[in-house]
């Protein structure tokens, strides 16, 4: 997507990457990132690179430090954020699904949700600040502040109350279904007659919930000083590091195919299972007999 | 007047009130009387003051002009483009309910503060402003949004709905505008184009904030106009050191909740019958 | 009271608003076919489901005995709801739950929607059948036999509800509803959306294989020739009449 934008948009690619205005050295710039012969080469080389390890240095941000260096340091952060954060949100998703969350307290965490994460993390920043004082960077307050920032991404724009509402939703409407309240005359459990037919829709939106939360680290760790991904991303933007948005970008893509690759194996496996009956005789008689 | 109506004023008078100031807004910002620096809404009403003396309803009227066109256009381009998912689902066009479906995996996959960002570092300096990330925003939420419109327009009966309603004789425009529109996806399409509003809103409030915080120039707006962050950057030292700019917070923290209000409002009178 | 499976007296159901079923009063007695039978809307589905314990509404029974004989002496399991509000009918309901599929089985009408959209039918037979309170056996020669008898090719058992016409649902249905080799039936209106001839065959089947294995059958219908034709008695369920809310 980024290759495509940059030939996209008239202009020449590197004074797009960074303009002239806050860079010096376009054609300098186009070599180092094989901007000057054509979008493929760039993506190709780009990601031949990548596969070998090498994400180029970092030229504003920190001047020279390997891209790949700074991302260790990051990635641990961003992901024991968005994992802290994303269990009271699966939590609150297993109880609404299974229709134990009061609508009382539905409304309350519509309520929280509504608040912006900038604002909720300002919040959370001063508490802290107000807290530690001068220690705000110790390594104590460093874990306040990650789990700070997980609270404050599993509550900000609705996070937790879309996976509470949206499960109860998914599942309140299946349970309404005919089959389902056959399958409880006939006594059998309601869960498990509902649960393989919403597993799919549900994975997609527990899927679209961390996908959320993913988009709004980037605010959280900015605003509460968590060294992360989403901090890395923000102050790279700021800087025009080509380099660190790139491999951010990329990182957070490959988060989102594997979350995507997981619940299109959630699918397979409900499939699977729907298709793990006593089959009497082989399938190929079933359609015969159907037709 | 029922509680539709009240709800219905409520949305107005918030928008309208957004709109006025953002009419309103003058380029620069005034000098400022440094005599009158941190002076409280009861000393230099409506608002009071910032650090040096300017007034902060100049700080809220450049707010909302930035933020107005931009908000309200990404609301609208997706109750639009909702609102044509659900109508297609009417006309029965497997390919494209494929096409949109197919379309919403692949936006919906994307997290959209990093597209965003991308964006934003791409774009000529010229074409960077809110508007063109409003723009973005909206076509991130776009197929998510016909996608919901069109199981809406699925749940209705789809084509079966509207061949039943010609049967009873209504014209295609009164079955499509009416029966469709109107009466059934109301209240998903508005909601949307309500939600896309007020996350626009936010999104500039958090952008503009972390710029500030890093003192780099906004993405959103141009250097010599405020945005409502520019309150809450002013406000925020009041809570942790002993700065009396507890009332630009609290003014910042006003105009954010009236936006919610705004888009909470217009969401449930949709809804309401 | 010997060989008597289901016995109702005065049943009494109502809602917030309105008397929805009063004065029902029926027995279902080993091997026999009991038919309750009545217009549209006049509350014979609502009955078979408060007869299996689940009791939906507010403030639901309000009146009335109901006793399962063979599976719990004289209890009277509406004792559990007159009057206890939503937290008896929860009680009920969850004491209720050994019953259902296991002594009383449902075979429901329409069973294109009533069948589980993500599930085989052998799956779903071998669901019900685990409910089962008398050991079945061989489970795959016991579902190949129930199938054979509903007049279904086993090979149906991989198939989705999807891929069968609505008649074979319909049979694969009862097939679901006698898997667990259930004392007592509860049909509700079995027969509806199959042709006529469809019709008849279903319903003459239902009361074969409730008959032969020694199963009571309460048939709710509101098509009074086949009833009259297949029943041992007929309870006729008027539209009700009681104090207003």
């Amino acid at each position: 997507m980024v290759a495509w934008l940059i030939w996209a948009i008239p202009g020449d690619p590197a004074s797009i990457i960074c303009p002239p205005e806050v860079c010096a050295g376009t054609t300098g710039l186009a070599e180092r990132w094989n901007l000057d012969r054509g979008p493929i080469h760039f993506y190709l080389t780009w990601v031949s690179q990548a596969l070998n390890g090498d994400l180029g240095n970092s030229w504003r941000v920190q001047q020279g430090v390997p891209v790949v260096s700074l991302m260790k340091l990051a990635l641990p952060n961003t992901l024991s954020l968005i994992l802290l954060a994303s269990l009271p949100l699966m939590l609150g998703a297993v109880v609404a699904a299974l229709g134990r969350i009061p609508r009382k307290l539905e409304q309350v965490l519509q309520l929280g949700g509504a608040l912006p994460a900038v604002v909720l993390a300002l919040v959370a920043a001063a508490v802290v600040q107000l807290h530690f004082g001068a220690d705000m960077y110790s390594s104590q307050a460093c874990t306040i502040r990650l789990l700070a920032g997980a609270l404050v991404l599993g509550i900000a724009d609705g996070a937790l109350s879309s996976a509470v509402t949206g499960s109860r939703t998914l599942f309140q409407r299946e349970r309404g279904q005919r089959y389902v309240q056959v399958a409880r005359l006939r006594g059998e459990n309601v869960l498990s007659n509902t649960l393989p037919n919403v597993a799919g829709a549900w994975a997609g939106q527990l899927r679209a919930r961390i996908l959320h939360l993913m988009s709004g680290a980037v605010i959280v760790e900015a605003v509460l000083r968590i060294d992360g991904l989403g901090d890395l991303l923000w102050r790279a933007t700021l800087l025009q590091d080509f380099g660190i948005v790139l491999a951010a970008a990329t990182f957070f893509a490959l988060m989102s195919a594997l979350l995507l690759l997981l619940q299109a194996l959630v699918e397979v496996f409900v499939a699977w299972h729907s298709r793990r009956a006593p089959s009497l005789v082989s399938r190929q008689s079933t359609t015969r007999v159907a037709a | 007047m029922n509680s539709r109506h009240a709800l219905l004023m409520v949305a107005a008078t918030c928008t309208v009130a957004l709109l006025a100031a953002a009419l309103a807004a003058p380029e620069r910002l005034s000098q400022g009387d440094p005599g009158m620096a941190y002076a409280g809404p009861l000393k230099l009403p409506p608002f009071g003051a910032d650090n040096r003396g300017r007034p902060l309803l100049g700080y809220l009227l450049q707010g909302a002009s930035v933020v107005a066109l931009p908000a309200i256009g990404a609301g609208l381009l997706v109750s639009f483009l909702g609102a044509l998912g659900g109508l297609l689902r009417c006309v029965a066009n497997p390919g494209m309910e494929a096409l949109l479906h197919g379309l919403r995996e692949l936006v919906g996959a994307l997290p959209r503060m990093v597209v965003i960002l991308v964006v934003a570092l791409v774009l000529p300096l010229d074409w960077r402003g809110l508007g063109s990330l409003a723009l973005v925003w909206a076509l991130l939420a776009a197929p998510g949004a016909m996608d919901e419109a069109a199981e809406v327009a699925g749940r209705l009966g789809g084509a079966r709905f509207v061949e039943a309603l010609k049967a009873h004789g209504f014209s295609h425009l009164r079955i499509y505008l009416v029966h469709v529109l109107a009466l059934n996806l109301r209240p998903v399409v508005v909601r949307q184009g309500a939600e896309t509003a007020m996350q626009v809103v936010f999104l500039e409030v958090g952008l503009s904030y972390l710029a500030l915080a890093e003192n780099q120039p906004s993405f959103t707006h141009p250097d010599t106009s405020r945005s409502w962050a520019d309150l809450l950057y002013l406000g925020y030292p009041s809570v942790i050191l002993d700065i009396p700019t507890g009332h630009a917070l609290v003014l910042g923290l006003l105009l954010i909740a009236g936006i919610a209000l705004m888009a909470t409002t217009l969401t449930a009178a949709a809804r309401a019958r | 009271m010997s060989g008597c499976l289901l016995q109702v007296e005065g049943m009494m159901v109502r809602s917030r608003r309105r008397v929805l079923l009063n004065g029902l009063r029926l027995s279902v007695d080993t091997g026999r076919v009991t038919a309750l039978v009545g217009p549209s809307g006049v509350g014979k589905s609502l009955a078979a489901r408060c007869l299996m314990g689940l009791v939906d509404l507010s403030p639901g029974v309000v009146r009335g005995t109901l006793r399962y004989p063979e599976f719990s002496g004289e209890r009277d399991w509406f004792e559990l709801v007159r009057g206890k509000g939503g937290r008896g009918r929860r009680r009920l309901a969850r004491l209720t739950a050994s019953l259902r599929g296991a002594y009383v089985s449902y075979a429901p009408q329409g069973a294109a929607s009533a069948l589980n959209p993500a599930r085989t039918l052998g799956r779903q037979m071998e669901l019900a059948a685990q409910r089962s309170r008398r050991p079945v056996g061989d489970m795959t020669a016991h579902l190949c036999r129930l199938l054979q008898r509903v007049g279904l090719e086993p090979s149906v058992s991989g198939a989705f509800p999807s891929e069968l016409s609505g008649g074979q649902c319909q049979r694969a249905a009862l097939a679901i509803a006698m898997s667990s080799m259930p004392r007592l039936v509860i049909a509700d209106e079995p027969e509806t959306g199959l042709d006529p001839v469809s019709r008849r065959a279903v319903t003459e089947l239902l009361v074969e294989l409730c008959t032969s294995s020694g199963s009571g059958l309460l048939l709710i219908s509101h098509n009074q020739d086949i009833v009259h034709r297949v029943a041992h008695h007929v309870v006729e369920l008027p539209f009700p009449v009681g104090e207003a809310a």
